[in-house]
């Protein structure tokens, strides 16, 4: 009688991208152009032409929230040992005051990019506050922000994967914000309630809010035991909705399509921008041999 | 010189060779086959998805990752990771065999300052793994080279601890390339961080063929196997019983008996000698909690002779000032038979001793074996069910012995285990469930069959009502329980205080009876008032009974009860039965009790049994648990969390 054993390492990708909601997946997939999983397992590849190894590899983590996707980041790694590692859908974002910057001022289906990690339920509630709590995890890729971000957000072809038209039927493209992002294990809906507005105030410079970077950061902290191991990771959201406004919830169903695919559209495009990086990195290395 | 480099990497090769050479290998060899199951529940029933090779452990290990080796004690698993380890470190793998056995009470502090899971796996290779190997030194082998750890009788250590040891290595294995682990382990469940990751392996009980050609060779004829029972062939194909017999030339049929010939034959230990090294055995235990323990320690006890009978036999091995036995089932043979000797000394601390606190139920099958007639076999069961029905139901299911008289029990103390481990099926409480269930699979499907099929408690005790009593010795008290657990027996209030102080068996069934019915305040006021009862086992009835009573007033009680009492047993079933309470109860009620846990969580914290429970206890049946019983126990795993955490 023989017996198949379920292979932990399945090959070395080169991206890793990690979706959450099935919508998220559904565009992750087309934009892509990955339609079909490796035979048993929950990965979609697209496979590179150079090394016959995958490079990008899309999944979809099992559950919202920060512990399903820590699981599903450190699946990713261990079958893959993914370079990069995009963690891509939509996030309600924190509504600027109206005499903010226009550049500060986020709009509906506009893309952030992480530039810090803050986990908001590690806290001590004591004496009607809450105290934040420190514990280790990584924090977003400066190296691909200053290198890929900035220039990527400034050519206007990111665009052309979203799928989607925009709700408001405006003639106009998102923008790119970066900044601070809160992972929490709650959707926040509620404008006015207490809980939601002291972590506003206590997270003030956090532009959007959402549930699964935190663990997706955790698990890459983890797994950076080696030198020879030194994943980059970014978080990309689309923002559906904004947490502090009275039409939250109704935002959030008129804009999460549209804020999955324009967060999907951007991935794409840093993913694009890398593999140039990779051809001549590839090509530098055959010279240097 | 850089580690890296090939001599370096062949130096550490050679040491870990070096030290698998004095890996103790029996002989002669038996030729092992490995069953694959896709879960706990076919490995209990004995029904693997897969049989393959031995040799293919370790194809397991590296392709997959990780591998759990669970089986009975005496099973060969030792044996295996030794052979294998041997093996691949020959073809060129980097193995160590992390021996758990070594694993001592002075470990736990330090282990338990260790937070990371890379820390703990250093701790382990670098304090319990043979060879010099850490993490660094893994960490810096070339990137083909493939590494395993074998980590060896994962039972001997607590299970708090043992959970955190397959934490750690799920984790380390998850980021390290190349590199497999081997855990063995007895028959019991493990929750795994990631259940999906591991895969379930045991060792199958040697074939027929092997058995007779063994035979053959050693004794002359396989007639012992050929015409032996169903029972009888099945202990031949055990391997620890089948090399000892072989070394021995026994004719054993028990596997106590059979131990007792090694130490009686082969050791020459006479019969004063065999009790003073009891006794050293059972202290060794006791005072060491642990299967390696100082060996001046146990020559004090066990006398000059007996010592060096023993250590020239090989059947206790000495390493510098410490000592273990060449197999652990052989120190508990020794450990039950200085307790099972003395009725005096079948207390809780005396059980606690031989079973680590009840992680380890083999030394209760070897007492149990040792009793030569039913009506004090009988008695022992009784005593352990007062102590753990699951190590009575270990003790019988293991130590049966159905072609001799030794560890025989009656038919109705078999009905009232499995009838007591039934009806915890149904229990509010997850891990209980699956406990009884586990337990119930381990006997016989013959007799545990009905009792497993069952679909609700009615035919449990349908099941019993069906029994008649068979032997003079239970006529009487068999009808007793007969009523009392099935609900037939009526009782005044009044009664209930000697009730639950009755011997062991009815004590606990009242317990059991009373929480199939509302409270009424009266029996609710009656029971709280014997708490203070100067015996521990009747204050852990009492808070068992209390467990499905949603009342404010239960709950103050065994909130002090928690605080206050002296026993640990009884502060675990309270910890039980205020989590019960609070899934019943109202949301008022739930809220009070949740809220109580988390203020009290710092104090709590300290009692380690209680915490184990409490996180098992918080896992209720998804189906009975109310609708903001998620948010309620989050509450609480976050409050010891992160308690935890900053402490």
């Amino acid at each position: 009688m023989s017996f198949q054993f379920e292979r932990r390492r399945l090959g070395q990708a080169r991206i890793g991208i990690i979706t959450i909601t099935h919508e998220e997946f559904d565009h992750a997939r087309r934009i892509f152009g990955v339609s079909a999983a490796l035979h048993g397992t929950p990965y979609f590849l697209a496979p590179s032409e150079d090394t016959g190894q995958p490079h990008v590899v899309v999944c979809q983590a099992s559950s919202r929230s920060n512990l399903p996707a820590s699981q599903t980041a450190s699946r990713l790694i261990e079958a893959w040992r993914p370079e990069y590692i995009f963690l891509a859908g939509t996030a309600g974002g924190v509504q600027q005051k109206e005499d903010a910057k226009k550049s500060e001022q986020l709009n509906l289906g506009d893309v952030i990019i992480a530039d810090y990690i803050d986990y908001v339920e590690y806290a001590k509630l004591t004496d009607n506050k809450i105290i934040p709590r420190k514990i280790a995890y990584d924090h977003p890729s400066m190296h691909l922000r200053m290198n890929f971000v900035t220039s990527v957000s400034t050519e206007k072809r990111w665009h052309e994967h979203i799928e989607r038209a925009r709700p408001d039927q405006k003639n106009i493209h998102p923008s790119i914000h970066v900044g601070n992002v809160a992972a929490g294990e709650k959707i926040f809906a509620d404008y006015a309630g207490e809980h939601q507005i002291k972590l506003l105030e206590l997270f003030d410079k956090v532009i959007a809010f959402e549930m699964e970077s935190y663990g997706v950061a955790s698990a890459i902290c983890e797994a950076r035991c080696s030198v020879d191991y030194n994943p980059q990771f970014l978080t990309i959201r689309g923002i559906s909705d904004f947490v502090n406004a009275k039409t939250s919830n109704a935002d959030r169903d008129a804009w999460t399509d549209y804020a999955a695919s324009a967060a999907l559209s951007f991935a794409r495009a840093i993913t694009d921008a890398l593999q140039v990086h990779f051809s001549e990195r590839d090509a530098f290395s055959r010279l240097e041999k | 010189m850089r580690p890296t480099d090939g001599t370096a990497l062949l130096d550490l090769r050679e040491s870990l060779l070096r030290a698998a050479s004095t890996f103790p290998l029996p002989t002669p060899e038996f030729t092992y086959r490995i069953g694959w199951f896709a879960s706990y529940e076919q490995l209990f029933a004995g029904q693997p998805d897969a049989e393959t090779e031995a040799s293919t452990l370790a194809e397991g290990a590296l392709v997959a990752g990780r591998v759990i080796l669970s089986g009975r004690g005496g099973g060969a698993k030792s044996v295996a990771l030794r052979r294998l380890a041997r093996s691949r470190l020959e073809h060129g793998d980097i193995v160590t065999i992390i021996d758990m056995k070594r694993w001592s009470r002075s470990d736990v502090d330090e282990w338990n300052l260790l937070l990371s899971a890379t820390e703990r796996v250093d701790f382990l290779l670098s304090r319990l793994g043979s060879g010099e190997l850490s993490v660094r030194r893994l960490a810096a082998l070339p990137p083909h080279v493939q590494r395993l750890i074998l980590v060896d009788g994962l039972n001997e250590v607590p299970a708090t601890a043992g959970q955190q040891v397959l934490e750690a290595l799920e984790q380390f294995i998850r980021y390290s390339p190349n590199t497999g682990t081997i855990v063995a382990d007895r028959l019991v469940r493990r929750s795994f961080p990631d259940v999906e990751r591991w895969h379930l392996a045991s060792i199958l009980p040697i074939d027929d063929e092997q058995v007779r050609r063994l035979l053959q060779e050693k004794v002359g004829n396989s007639a012992r196997f050929d015409t032996g029972d169903r029972d009888a062939r099945a202990m031949l194909t055990n391997p620890y019983f089948l090399d000892a017999l072989l070394g021995a030339g026994s004719e054993a049929t028990s596997l106590a008996a059979l131990i007792r010939d090694l130490f009686v034959n082969h050791a020459g230990l006479d019969s004063t000698e065999l009790i003073s090294a009891s006794k050293a055995a059972f202290l060794a235990y006791r005072e060491f909690a642990s299967r390696t323990f100082p060996f001046e320690a146990f020559l004090a006890s066990a006398g000059t002779s007996a010592a060096e009978k023993l250590t020239s036999s090989g059947r206790l091995l000495v390493d510098g000032d410490r000592a273990t036995f060449d197999h652990h089932l052989n120190h508990d043979f020794l450990a039950a038979a200085f307790v099972v000797a003395d009725s005096k000394r079948w207390s809780n601390d005396f059980l606690d001793a031989i079973t680590f606190s009840a992680s380890s139920f083999d030394a209760l099958a070897l007492a149990l074996q040792q009793i030569q007639d039913v009506a004090t076999a009988d008695a022992f069961v009784r005593r352990i069910y007062d102590w753990n029905i699951y190590g009575a139901a270990y003790a019988l299911s293991e130590g049966r012995t159905p072609d001799s008289p030794q560890g025989r029990v009656t038919t109705e103390m078999e009905i009232v285990m499995l009838a007591m481990l039934a009806i915890r099926r149904w229990d509010l409480i997850t891990a209980t469930a699956t406990r009884a269930r586990d337990a119930l699979s381990l006997f016989p499907s013959s007799s545990a069959g009905p009792f497993l099929s069952a679909t609700e408690i009615g035919d449990v005790v349908r099941l019993v009502d069906a029994t008649p009593p068979t032997s003079d010795l239970a006529t009487g008290w068999f009808n007793e329980w007969k009523l009392l657990f099935s609900g037939k027996s009526l009782f005044e209030p009044g009664e209930a205080a000697q009730l639950i102080a009755a011997d062991d068996i009815i004590g606990w069934t009242f317990a059991n009876a009373v929480r199939r019915n509302p409270l009424e305040q009266s029996l609710r006021d009656n029971l709280i008032s014997k708490l203070k009862s100067p015996n521990s086992t009747v204050r852990w009835r009492i808070v068992h009974a209390l467990g499905l009573d949603p009342d404010p007033k239960t709950a103050e009680t065994l909130e002090k009860t928690l605080l206050s009492d002296i026993d640990k047993w009884v502060r675990y079933g309270a910890i039980r039965a205020l989590v019960e309470i609070a899934a019943l109860g109202s949301s008022e009620l739930r809220s009070s009790v949740m809220r109580w846990i988390r203020d009290h969580a710092g104090e709590l914290l300290a009692q380690d049994r209680v915490v184990r429970e409490l996180k098992a206890a918080v896992a209720i049946e998804p189906n009975r648990a109310p609708a903001d019983w998620l948010t309620q126990a989050m509450s609480v795993v976050e409050a010891f969390y992160e308690l935890d955490t900053i402490n």
